[in-house]
Formats: C-alpha cells, sequence, structure tokens
C-alpha cells in the first residue's frame, strides 16, 4: 500500500494523510521498523508478478516506442520521432479526439441516465426492483463482440431502427447509420451509453441503499421536492459512486478497441478510429510496432491524467 | 458522522484512487495485447504422418469446392499426407498473416496479400524461396514471365518483381463489369464500345427505376475493387505499374487519378448506387445482381463461378471500354494472390509438392469445369455464352493488347487501408478528387522514408 502511496504521489496531500492513518494504526510497520522487513517480504510474490507482467511490459513498451520496428526484423533507433508522428500525423489526432468524444457517450451521458434510472427506482414503491437492476446490467454481461454484432443489426439500412423510423413515418431520417459520415461516431457511442449505464445504474442503486432515510425525511420536512431532494440528498449521497463510475467508465471509453473493430473498424474514412485501433492496425498490420508503442505509450499518460482528474475533483467536491 | 467513519472513508477513498491509476495503466498498455489474433492449428505429426496447414482466404463456394476436390485427390495419392485448410475472411487474413506466420503456429502454407505487403514477408524471413521447386517441377514454363515477375523480390526483401521466386497463383484474377442482359436489352442496348456510351447506359437505366450498378460496401475494400476498374481507363497502364514496382517512388500521374476519383463521386450524386450501398455486404450485392436486381455489378473474376451459378445465360461480362473508341483494352487484373511456404514449415518439399497440384493441369481442369479462371494459361475459350466465357475472351485480349495493369495497392504496406479510407471518404463527399489523390501520394512518400530506414 505504501508502494501504491507513492506511485500516486503527484499530489503530495494524500501521501500526508496516509502517514497519518498509520501512525495512528500501532500494528502497522512504518519504513525502517524491524517487522517491515517482513512486510515486504509477503509483498515480494505480489510485486514479482506486478513487475513481470506489467511493469516489464510497459518498460519494454516504452522502450520499442523509441524505435523503428516492424515486429519481426531488426529495429533501429528513431528516438523521439514516433511520438513526433503521434503528434503530427492527421489520423491518430483524430482517434484520440474520436476517444474524447466517447468519453462523453461512455461516461457523462451513461452516468445522468443513470442518475435518472436510480432515481426511479429508489423512489418508486414498484416490485421487482432487483429484476429492473438486472436488466439493466445485462448488457455489461454480454461479451461486447456480440454487443457489437447485436447493434450492427440494429443500425443496418433494412434493420430494426429505421423500419421503426419509416412506420411511424419519419422514413427521411433513415441512415446507413454506421456507414455515415456523420452518425457512425455516435451511433457507436451510444451503444456504448447502452453498456455502461447499467453498470452505473448497478453502482448507485448500492450507494443509494447507503444514504440514511432519516435524510429524505428530514428533507420532505423541509419540503423540498424531487428535484430539490435529488440534488440537496441523493448526489451528495453518491459522491464515492459517482467517482467510481466516471472513472471505470471514461476508462472503458479511452480503451474501446473490439466495439469499434466489430461495428466500423474505423470507417466511414477515419471517422470512427480510436487510439487502441490504430494501435492494433499499426503493431499488427503495417509492421509499424514503434509508432503503436508511442500510441499506447501516450494514451496511458493520457488516462492516468484524466482519471486522476477525475478522483482530484471527486475528493475535492 | 461518527468519528472514525472520516478516517475510514479517507483511506478507502485513496486506495481506490491508486487502484484506479493502477488500473489505467495497466488497461492502456493491456489493448497492446489482448488485440492479438488467433493462430494456426498446431501440427501434430508422427513418424510417417505429416500433416499440412494452409492459411487461406475464405474465397468464394466455387473456389473452396475446387480446392476440397484437389485436397482429397493429394491426399489419396500421397498417403499419410493430411492437409488442413484453415479459413479466414480476407480483411482478417490479411491483417494478421504477418503475426501468424512469425508466431509458434505457422501454417506451411499461407494465401498471401500481393506486392510490397509480400515483400515485407520477405524481408521478414518468413517465406521460403521457391526458386528450386520452380526447376524441379518447370514452374516456369508453366506461369508466364509476368506472373513470375508478381510474386519476385529480392532474399533481403529491398526489391519487388526481380529476384527469388516467392508464391504461385492458382488463379486469374481481373476485374471488369458484370451486365444483366435482360435488363440491358430492355433499355434497348448492345454492350457499350466507349466509356461514354457506357456513362449513357447508367443513365438511361436510373430513368427507368433499375438500379444502375448494384453495389456493397460495408467491408471497405469493394470500393477499393470499384476504383480499380475505372482507374486503368484514365491512367497510363505504364505509370501504374512503375508506380508499384517502384513502391511508390514512381509517382501516380495527376490527370487520370483526378478523373477516376471524379466520375466515381459524380457516380455516387447521380445514386447510380442501391441507396444501402455503404452498408450493404458485397456478398449481398452480387447476390442480389445475380437474382436480376441491378444492371451492372463492378466486380471481379473470382466471382465468375458463383454468379454463373445463380444467373445462367442472362449474366455477361466485359471490360469496361476506353474513352476513345478503338483503344487498346486494359484493366486491373494480375496472377491471383500467391500460396507461398512458410520459413518454418517441417515439410517444405511436401508443401511444394502440393503447391505444384494445386496448379497442376488436373487442377487447371477442376477450375474451368468449376467456372473458374486457372492461372497457367491454356487454350479454348469453355463456358461460350455465359460470363465464363466472356472472362476468357476478355483475358484472351488483354493478353493481346498487354493491357493487364497491377492493382494500386500493392504499391506500399499500408495503401490498401489508405485507399480504403480516401475512396469511403471520397464517394461520402469528405474529400475531393485531388484530397484523394494527395493520400495516394503521402502514403507512398511515408513508404518510401521507412523503407529508408
Amino acid at each position: 500500500v505504501i508502494e501504491g502511496g507513492k506511485l500516486a504521489g503527484s499530489t503530495p496531500a494524500p501521501v500526508a494523510r496516509f502517514r497519518r492513518l498509520f501512525a495512528r494504526e500501532r500494528d502497522v510497520p512504518l519504513p525502517g521498523d524491524r517487522a517491515a522487513v517482513y512486510a515486504y517480504a509477503y509483498v515480494l510474490p505480489g510485486v514479482a508478478i506486478y513487475g513481470l507482467f506489467v511493469l516489464i511490459p510497459i518498460g519494454q513498451t516504452l522502450w520499442i516506442s523509441l524505435h523503428n520496428w516492424d515486429g519481426v526484423s531488426h529495429a533501429t533507433w528513431a528516438g523521439l520521432d514516433n511520438y513526433r508522428e503521434v503528434f503530427s500525423d492527421p489520423v491518430i489526432r483524430s482517434a484520440f479526439e474520436h476517444a474524447f468524444v466517447l468519453v462523453f457517450f461512455f461516461s457523462i451521458l451513461s452516468v445522468a441516465f443513470a442518475l435518472f434510472i436510480t432515481t426511479l427506482l429508489s423512489r418508486s414503491k414498484i416490485r421487482g426492483q432487483a429484476f429492473f437492476r438486472t436488466a439493466l446490467f445485462l448488457p455489461l454481461v454480454i461479451a461486447t463482440v456480440a454487443v457489437g454484432v447485436i447493434w450492427r443489426w440494429i443500425y443496418a439500412y433494412d434493420g430494426p431502427l429505421n423500419h421503426a423510423l419509416r412506420i411511424v413515418g419519419l422514413g427521411d431520417l433513415a441512415h446507413s447509420w454506421l456507414a455515415d459520415f456523420t452518425w457512425a461516431l455516435p451511433s457507436v457511442g451510444l451503444v456504448g451509453t447502452w453498456v455502461e449505464t447499467g453498470l452505473c445504474v448497478v453502482l448507485f442503486a448500492a450507494g443509494v441503499q447507503k444514504i440514511p432515510t432519516s435524510y429524505y425525511d428530514a428533507a420532505r420536512v423541509d419540503g423540498a421536492g424531487p428535484l430539490r431532494e435529488f440534488f440537496a440528498v441523493t448526489l451528495p449521497g453518491l459522491r464515492n459512486e459517482l467517482v467510481v463510475a466516471v472513472s471505470i467508465t471514461t476508462i472503458a471509453a479511452f480503451r474501446s478497441f473490439d466495439l469499434v473493430y466489430i461495428a466500423t473498424r474505423g470507417g466511414p474514412g477515419y471517422q470512427t478510429t480510436v487510439p487502441a485501433l490504430e494501435i492494433y492496425n499499426r503493431a499488427f498490420v503495417y509492421g509499424q510496432v514503434g509508432t503503436a508503442s508511442a500510441i499506447a505509450a501516450i494514451l496511458a499518460v493520457l488516462m492516468i491524467i484524466v482519471v486522476s482528474a477525475i478522483a482530484w475533483v471527486g475528493g475535492r467536491a | 458522522m461518527k468519528e472514525g467513519e472520516g478516517m475510514k472513508w479517507h483511506r478507502t477513498h485513496t486506495k481506490s484512487r491508486v487502484t484506479l491509476v493502477a488500473a489505467v495503466a495497466i488497461a492502456a498498455l493491456a489493448v497492446t495485447a489482448t488485440a492479438v489474433a488467433g493462430s494456426a492449428a498446431s501440427s501434430h505429426k508422427r513418424a510417417s504422418n505429416i500433416t499440412l496447414n494452409v492459411l487461406a482466404d475464405a474465397s468464394t463456394p466455387a473456389r473452396v469446392k475446387a480446392q476440397d476436390t484437389l485436397t482429397t485427390q493429394f491426399e489419396k495419392a500421397h498417403p499419410g499426407v493430411t492437409i488442413k485448410w484453415q479459413r479466414k475472411s480476407f480483411n482478417d487474413l490479411f491483417a494478421t498473416v504477418k503475426l501468424i506466420l512469425s508466431g509458434p503456429n505457422s501454417p506451411d502454407i499461407a494465401y498471401l496479400p500481393q506486392g510490397w505487403p509480400m515483400v515485407a514477408l520477405v524481408k521478414a524471413g518468413l517465406l521460403v524461396p521457391l526458386d528450386k521447386y520452380e526447376k524441379q517441377y518447370g514452374w516456369d514454363k508453366r506461369f508466364t514471365a509476368g506472373q513470375r515477375r508478381e510474386a519476385e523480390a529480392s532474399t533481403d526483401g529491398t526489391k519487388f518483381g526481380t529476384g527469388s521466386l516467392y508464391g504461385i497463383p492458382v488463379t486469374t484474377d481481373i476485374t471488369g463489369v458484370f451486365y444483366d442482359k435482360k435488363l440491358l436489352a430492355s433499355l434497348g442496348q448492345k454492350l457499350p464500345t466507349t466509356f461514354a456510351q457506357f456513362q449513357a447506359d447508367l443513365a438511361a437505366a436510373k430513368q427507368k427505376g433499375l438500379t444502375p450498378i448494384q453495389f456493397g460496401n460495408s467491408d471497405g475494400w469493394p470500393l477499393v475493387h470499384f476504383s480499380y476498374v475505372l482507374q486503368p481507363i484514365f491512367v497510363a497502364k505504364n505509370a501504374t505499374r512503375n508506380f508499384v514496382y517502384t513502391g511508390g517512388k514512381s509517382p501516380i500521374p495527376t490527370g487520370g487519378m483526378v478523373k477516376m476519383a471524379t466520375t466515381l463521386q459524380s457516380w455516387v450524386d447521380d445514386k447510380y448506387f442501391p441507396d444501402d450501398w455503404s452498408s450493404q455486404s458485397s456478398d449481398d450485392a452480387w447476390k442480389k445482381f445475380a437474382n436480376g436486381d441491378g444492371l451492372f455489378y463492378f466486380g471481379g473474376s473470382w466471382l465468375s463461378a458463383d454468379i454463373k451459378q445463380i444467373a445462367g445465360k442472362n449474366a455477361g461480362f466485359f471490360l469496361l471500354p476506353r474513352v476513345t473508341a478503338g483503344a487498346p483494352v486494359t484493366t486491373t487484373g494480375s496472377g491471383g494472390n500467391p500460396f507461398a511456404i512458410s520459413a518454418k514449415s517441417k515439410n517444405p518439399d511436401v508443401a511444394a509438392a502440393f503447391l505444384n497440384y494445386l496448379s497442376s493441369p488436373a487442377a487447371v481442369k477442376l477450375y474451368i469445369t468449376a467456372g473458374d479462371i486457372p492461372a497457367p494459361p491454356f487454350t479454348g475459350t469453355p463456358g461460350k455464352g455465359t460470363v465464363t466465357g466472356d472472362i476468357f475472351s476478355s483475358l484472351a485480349q488483354l493478353e493481346k493488347a498487354d493491357g493487364m495493369v497491377p492493382w494500386l495497392d500493392w504499391g506500399t504496406t499500408t495503401m490498401f487501408d489508405t485507399l480504403k479510407a480516401t475512396l469511403q471518404e471520397l464517394a461520402g463527399g469528405k474529400t475531393t478528387p485531388a484530397g484523394d489523390l494527395q493520400a495516394v501520394r503521402n502514403d507512398a512518400k511515408k513508404f518510401q522514408a521507412d523503407q529508408g530506414k
């Protein structure tokens, strides 16, 4: 844990907080104690596995990102050329822009939907709440590849979505959704919303149950309406869950690969390409492993920054 | 809030943040690892039993059937040899072939992408040079010099179209236009002899409420093939050849490419394609055409057997007419994708014997009977009155005029995907014909720079 604390030590405040915490609990050894030696011995197997399967590959990726390498023959030193390419190549740049668009759909939109659904579920007295929670969680259980196939069918020109539009007389709105330059990215994004909303609902539904009912009673006594109640009681009570939900869904958006690969393969044109897809294409198809590694490194740094920011904002609020 | 609760919250909160940061780092880098492709079936080999694993594309039903028959015959003639085919879609195969050949479960024989993507495999030392077998089996006589050149590369992988032989084609693939005889007659037209006449037929079909050109581009590559039918009409054949064989060093001419792109864009604007062309699969499209929906279909000779089976004598095939009447015929085409032997194969001699059988006179006969176009030259024009017969006579004309032009995507390792994207953008009105040309040039420039490294 102390190791981890250092990892997040970019902001000194939490580290100091940690130290205070440990100082109070006598049974936790501090570095320098004799007992610490034993503690490290216990931690060692875990650290070894973490190092072997996480830290070393990260180091390798960074090392490869400094080379020109086709994945098979000899690599040559490239210095920072690959990083320069990542920043100058318009396709890679658009991939990162698309990732941020997906964050809106995967994270912000799903959290908003989930909050609304949670409020409905918690306020209503209908039976079978467990059923609704399960039904909403189901998309997350389905393999993403299957999700992609299902939605490709739904979005197809002869698919149910266009069919429904034609039935209600909106046939003019029918598109080849996933092949349309304007609609492809939002269409993929909405699939992400569909998947991630379930996760958020389950998190929030659990969180709501922890909020003492006396708070709601107090709010009602003070004459708060449903909207006031939501902002004064429910939302603050769900702060921890919100941080977790936003973080997880943001990560899902940044690393999305399988959904895009199945639904559009990055097309039409480069309209739905995302960093992970570019990493895959360059590493395994084009034989540009160095550039792929540079994208991976930048994506990792970007994700760490964004998620740290979410945690920081969530912690302060 | 009781004392201690706050403390507990701080601890769990900070801990979860640490876990999150770690999770992000893992997640981002795991992306590179999770995207690994499947591997070919591992070979189990007993002392007397040999298993050859063949990796090929999903191909068309007629081709698969012919190859299955040849496999059974070969196994009968060579007791103890078992041949296992593993098939993948066109897109998936060429996206993963390098990875599979360099992995621990490499197949013995693989169906390869052509041009510089093939040369990249040579450069990586993944293929066996076939010169020895070329002599042993007399492939230098079986295939034309042009066909052999298409699968030749220098052993260090710096030159294409010269050096050692690395693969042999079993079929010939040319692009062109399939047409519906009844529908063309209903317009009161005969086969067009100039490009202007062809365009007039398109307009007439549209006027009459027919689908002028049946088309489906859900996989992206059909649009690339579509452009290959148009391109030779506008771009001088030697310019394309030089571009491809020099890896893009010799520039592609501006005027022709822009004309090709302008034409393609105008056909989209004139709605000569079905409404759902961008999301329809090419398999659905050619089946619809074969069943009578669509006056024309832009495709390749590899569809001949399957279109013939559905449409019978109602479907025909012609090479897109030139702008000037009487100009020599030309189209994009070549020997089919080559079959090659993996450097990791434990039985390269047996693999070579099977390659030899796949293109043997017996195989040629079988392909012709099935309605497909074999690679080794042969005499006669079987299948008269059907697409197959039309393709054979087109081939004869092309040979006489030296009109076969290689595929533009042979030019670099990334050109196929570049064309897929830029042509979609072109057809979607997101880029101009000049922008399309620029994308091709940038791709070539980058490839040249990478080759120098």
